[in-house]
């Protein structure tokens, strides 16, 4: 008894520890737990050849090298999406869903073996089969499920793309297609589109159907929530939840947004069931319905939950929670605000919250100053639904009024939780945006609450003599807000603010300093006329350089892209940025999923936050905007003892020939032996890149690219290299 | 010259001085070449097989041959994309085919010719400097510009007169030497094996001040050629000795003209 009572105990303590209740308050990002599975390890070539062993050799050869084709390339982009540092796996929702498919595969004992999930760090509604048997779920999908049992569909309806072989078919089919075979010799453009979307939508109703069939129908999931599933999918495009957005959300500090800046009517959710599908590769929701309710006995009824409520609403939340950090990784601010506010709706306010929204409120800011805030925030015309009115909102807040509501928002969340790193650094450089990219300077703001006797105020506050001050400031604001002009009503944001010196001093020692450096990118770029020859001295002698990307094309084959020598090169690059790091004596820890073995899974989540923090920092370009994941990168980059985080790459194309121009050029005599040359040397463009990052700052301290019309050939390729890297070793000089 | 030699090694030391955090091709900015420049000629300069034939007035022109120079360079790369190259040139030749000999008995017999061309050296101390495009220095293509002291050393001339009523005569003229500045524009390529060897080529345009009589290289090492009327009052040792120089000058500059380089070296 002990020796089973034992290990027992282990793994229970083994499964808490592993998945530690979230603290909502100090939200952390979903990060992989156990050991590596062998997906993310294995080499792309073996993979490819693992796959490649079930194609039949009795086969036509042109079947067997389309086959061939799939696998090559299913692989390679299975391969750059598990490295991608969007999947998790082992985690808490991966082990739910883990759950509802040991439920759907009860009976199928060896198919349960074969079938993997993984999640997905995106927030769109969607889950995808491969025809290696990994299904992935995204949160997305998680956080708009309405129940368990209606996960289980979509799990059901994938697990049916993989055992049918849908992947694979369906690109037979499409080769088939675009190359006339058989039937299709004759067909045209429309009438090709048209049979490969017929095909498409002919597998997606049979994955429905068989889903149920073999595997929903066999369990004790509620028949009719398959069918409800179909109405999640239908308003997947929407947010989570529908709730009338309230301004009061964006409040704080002084300032109250005017009620005229809302907008009187919100656009109605416009979504139909039986929408045209001629074109698409899923059948509409209707036709979906229909063939669904066939295959379902709707008298019968069943549970939502089989796993447990508890665990899915906790997944959920998770899922939820999640999404907003990667709405502000992706730099989506206008559904960073609107799936806050849901979430503080849905669960209560919290820290991670605010946080959340004073880090898209200051981000927004800086691209509302720079006025290329359409490059974060769309446009609301097009926006259905309560979530219309929050984006109403940032869209119709002008620079000034952005800068200053998010230096108020900032600041007000940096009083309530002044041991926050990361809330201090916001609120320093809001502020700091706020004089540097405008003229407001402190006179420029209200010091209190604006005179309210000529509308009457007067009398509300009378109204409301002997009621606490909170209640009293309510009352005006809401007042004062119906009266305010729009262009105004940021200059009360710091009202609350300017009798406290901690704030006043900043603002002060901060204008002086934007006063004293007019322009400093003008500055900078002064510095750097006629130095473009000249590199530069970093004297970092130890940084993490993140997953080296390689990519080879070949522009005049059908293929274009060189999945082996892809990866063979990469291989290569990685080898040559090791022996060169050594060669300048610069300690540099490269960060790849390749080098790990299945016990790393620490790193495994260490690589996938820096390249998360890279893709966000890549897409702030050279604007001042504190990354979102300032307060996640920190921590990692510590364990590594640097700072600095740099990433590189090569991408190398050869060049398709131009054979009407040469036919052309070499009807003349004199160019001949160039047209020949030409034919005989291929041509190449390339293009190298190599950053480094200073995640303290979110500072881009080195950004080489490099183009050059020849091939990647190893001379140079270490020359780029070896240069990149001594300008990072290399000391400034004094 | 020595002027030229200490310009040259003070041209190199700046760059060096300015090179300080300069990559090279990891961290080498010395490259030590041998190339070959390659002159394309479709009737060689160099033969001399016809000149000995005493009727040779239509010769047997050699057709197609490639004639060389050879360099010996020093290159330092001083700025990323720059690099300065200091070097000397070489080649040895023949001159004189270009020259045509008439005396007053011409009419009735063979006229006069050489016993054979006269030997030629060049050597030409040059100083470049090179751009390179994509890649840093010395590594990938290039556009060079080069300045170029060439000097010439050309041989004694021993003209026959058969057409001399007599025995068969012989004129000795002595040779001497001149001296020339040329200017190269030049674009190739350098590819750098095992870290270490240097692969270079390209190609490059020059001209040379004085220019000489030049040959036709393309057609035929008589047309265009200088006539010398040995019984005129203007064959004069002192002249004769300006058409060969002329002719050896002219021998240079087409030397100079257009060039294929191939090269190899070892970088440092």
């Amino acid at each position: 008894m002990r020796k089973i009572l034992w290990p027992t105990l282990l793994v229970l303590l083994g499964i808490f520890s592993a998945n530690g209740q979230q603290n909502w308050e100090n939200y952390q990002p979903l990060v992989s737990e156990g050991p590596i599975p062998d997906d993310f390890t294995l080499a792309y070539a073996e993979k490819f050849a693992r796959e490649a062993q079930q194609i039949d050799q009795g086969e036509r050869r042109k079947d067997r090298k389309r086959q061939e084709d799939f696998y090559k390339q299913s692989e390679y982009f299975l391969n750059n999406l598990l490295m991608s540092g969007d999947i998790v796996f082992g985690d808490t929702i991966s082990e739910f869903c883990d759950r509802v498919l040991d439920i759907l595969l009860k009976d199928e004992p060896e198919l349960r073996k074969k079938v993997r999930i993984y999640v997905v760090k995106s927030p769109l509604v969607n889950a995808f089969a491969t025809n290696s048997g990994i299904i992935f779920v995204n949160l997305g999908l998680i956080a708009q499920v309405e129940n368990e049992a209606q996960l289980a569909t979509v799990l059901a309806h994938e697990l049916v793309h993989y055992t049918e072989k849908h992947v694979i078919n369906e690109f037979l089919e499409e080769k088939r297609v675009e190359e006339g075979d058989d039937l299709f010799s004759s067909t045209n453009n429309d009438d090709q589109l048209s049979q490969m979307s017929n095909y498409s939508k002919k597998l997606e109703l049979e994955a429905d159907e068989l889903g149920l069939e073999q595997f929903y129908n066999k369990t004790n999931y509620s028949p009719i929530e398959a069918l409800y599933v179909m109405d999640v999918l239908q308003y997947s495009y929407l947010p989570f939840n529908e709730i009338l957005f309230e301004k009061e959300f964006l409040e704080c500090g002084g300032y109250t947004i005017p009620r005229s800046m809302l907008l009187d009517e919100l656009s109605p959710i416009t979504a139909e069931d039986d929408y045209d599908d001629s074109l698409s590769t899923h059948p509409n929701i209707r036709t979906r319905k229909k063939s669904i309710t066939k295959h379902l006995n709707l008298k019968e009824k069943g549970e939502k939950y089989l796993v447990g409520e508890d665990y899915f609403n906790y997944c959920q939340r998770l899922a939820r929670y999640e999404n907003t950090r990667i709405y502000l990784e992706r730099r989506e601010y206008g559904k960073v605000v609107y799936n806050a506010f849901l979430l503080e709706k849905t669960y209560g306010p919290d820290r991670y919250q605010r946080l959340s929204v004073a880090k898209a409120l200051h981000a927004l800011s800086v691209y509302k100053a720079e006025k290329v805030s359409y490059r974060v925030l769309r446009r609301y015309q097009p926006v259905e639904g309560e979530s219309q009115q929050s984006y109403a909102l940032l869209n119709k807040f002008s620079p000034e009024a952005a800068l200053a509501i998010a230096t108020a928002y900032a600041y007000e969340y940096h009083k309530d939780y002044p041991g926050d790193a990361t809330g201090k650094r916001l609120f320093e450089q809001s502020l700091f945006n706020l004089v540097d990219l405008s003229d407001l300077r402190e006179e420029d703001f209200e010091n209190e609450l604006p005179d309210t006797s000529g509308f009457s105020l007067d009398s509300i506050l009378n109204e409301n003599e002997g009621r606490s001050s909170k209640i009293a400031r309510i009352k005006t604001q809401k007042a004062v807000s119906e009266e305010l002009a729009e262009d105004d009503f940021y200059k009360y944001a710091f009202v609350p603010f300017l009798e406290d010196t901690a704030f006043t001093n900043k603002f002060e020692s901060y204008s002086e300093l934007a006063d004293e450096e007019e322009d400093p990118w003008a500055e900078a770029q002064k510095e750097d006329e006629g130095k473009y020859d000249d590199n530069k001295a970093l004297g970092i002698d130890k940084l993490v350089c993140v997953t080296p990307q390689y990519l080879k094309i070949d522009e005049s084959s059908d293929d274009e892209i060189k999945y082996f020598s892809s990866r063979e090169r990469q291989e290569r690059y990685r080898y040559y940025l090791g022996e060169l790091a050594n060669k300048v004596r610069l300690d540099m820890d490269l960060a790849d999923y390749k080098d790990l073995n299945p016990t790393q899974t620490e790193r495994f989540n260490d690589i996938s936050l820096m390249k998360a923090w890279l893709f966000e920092r890549f897409g702030h370009r050279n604007y001042n905007v504190v990354n979102s994941g300032h307060d996640f990168i920190q921590g990692v980059l510590e364990k590594y003892d640097t700072p600095y985080l740099s990433t590189t790459g090569n991408l190398t194309a050869k060049q398709k020939e131009d054979y009407y121009s040469l036919c052309l050029s070499s009807c003349l005599v004199f160019p001949i032996p160039f047209v020949i040359a030409d034919l005989a040397i291929p041509d190449y463009e390339s293009f190298n890149y190599f950053f480094v990052f200073d995640v303290r700052n979110s500072d881009a301290l080195l950004a080489e690219y490099n183009y050059y019309s020849s091939s990647d050939a190893q001379d140079f390729i270490r020359s780029i290299i070896y240069n990149n890297f001594l300008q990072i070793v290399s000391t400034p000089k004094k | 010259m020595r002027k030229i030699i200490i310009a040259s090694l003070a041209l190199l030391f700046a760059g060096s001085l300015k090179a300080q955090e300069v990559p090279g091709y990891l961290g080498k900015r010395w490259a030590f070449t041998y190339d070959m420049a390659l002159m394309p000629t479709f009737f060689n300069p160099n033969s001399s097989g016809y000149v000995n034939e005493g009727e040779s007035y239509a010769f047997a022109a050699v057709p197609f041959s490639v004639s060389f120079k050879h360099y010996l360079n020093a290159e330092y790369a001083f700025s990323k994309k720059s690099s300065v190259k200091a070097g000397i040139g070489f080649f040895n030749s023949v001159y004189g085919n270009n020259l045509n000999f008439r005396d007053f008995f011409f009419g009735g017999g063979q006229p006069p010719y050489l016993t054979d061309l006269g030997s030629l050296n060049n050597l030409s101390l040059h100083v470049s400097i090179k751009s390179y495009r994509e890649h840093y220095a010395p590594l990938g293509a290039y556009f060079e510009f080069k300045l170029g002291l060439e000097m010439v050393n050309y041989g004694d001339l021993e003209i026959n007169l058969p057409a001399t009523p007599g025995a068969e005569a012989t004129r000795q003229i002595a040779g001497g030497s001149a001296t020339g500045l040329a200017a190269y524009l030049g674009w190739g390529n350098t590819r750098v094996i095992n870290d270490q060897w240097f692969l270079l080529y390209g190609i490059e345009f020059g001209y040379m001040y004085p220019s000489g009589t030049s040959n036709n290289l393309f057609t035929s090492a008589f047309d265009g050629g200088e006539t010398i009327f040995l019984d005129a009052s203007e064959a004069s040792e002192a002249s004769i000795q300006a058409s060969m120089e002329e002719s050896a000058l002219g021998r240079v500059f087409s030397q100079a003209l257009v060039n294929f380089r191939i090269g190899v070296g070892i970088l440092q």
